[in-house]
């Protein structure tokens, strides 16, 4: 794992809006990140693997959980 | 051409690319034929069902076996035949090539562009490894 995206997990939940906000501007995998950050994986069945799917599930159950981004 | 310099066995003579860079899917997708989801082991993405999830060569085999594939014993061309490459490095996958009609390979490079190459050796190196196993199907 590249040391940058290793620290960027070491932050923790500090990181999960940086994250939410990096991919708002850039839809990139930070998934793996935000799965080990928040240990969840939100993404339904059917949105499996499509990027742009997989992005609005994380905004969803960021958005009900309180984060602002 | 973003991944110029990443595979130096690539010259102008010996493959083309034939899209834009993309995030959409990768290499193992483009592999099935699909262009609109990202194939990977880690959580949140598409993986087969009954498939083994981890990022040994095997899970990737299995991805391919589940799905009809089996072992090959070349990957010369066969009419009716459907054949993938698997790259691995140190027992763990790192690419698949999907064979076309006439004999050059499909790949995805990651999130850069998809190319047609004329061979196998052409994506090997210090990024992918080597070729360590060929898989077919019959083409429905």
């Amino acid at each position: 794992m590249h040391p940058a995206y290793q620290q960027i997990i070491g932050m923790g939940k500090k990181a999960t809006p940086l994250i939410l906000a990096e991919l708002t501007r850039d839809v990139d995998h930070w998934f793996w990140a935000l799965n080990a950050i928040e240990g969840v994986d939100p993404v339904p069945a059917a949105s499996k693997g499509r990027l742009k799917q997989m992005v609005q599930a994380w905004f969803q159950w960021a958005r009900e959980r309180g984060y602002e981004w | 051409m973003r991944s110029k310099g990443l595979f130096p066995r690539l010259d102008e003579s010996n493959h083309k690319v034939t899209s834009e860079p993309t995030v959409e899917y990768n290499c193992i997708a483009w592999a099935a034929n699909e262009s609109d989801r990202w194939w990977d082991v880690a959580d949140g993405y598409y993986w087969p069902e009954g498939a083994e999830k981890s990022y040994d060569t095997s899970a990737l085999v299995s991805a391919f076996l589940v799905q009809g594939f089996r072992e090959s014993a070349s990957a010369s061309v066969v009419p009716g035949v459907e054949k993938v490459a698997v790259y691995s490095q140190a027992g763990e996958f790192t690419h698949i090539a999907r064979q076309l009609p006439d004999g050059r390979w499909a790949s995805k490079l990651g999130d850069l562009e998809d190319i047609e190459h004329r061979t196998l050796e052409a994506l090997e190196g210090s990024l992918y490894g080597k070729t360590t196993m060929i898989l077919e199907r019959p083409l429905t």
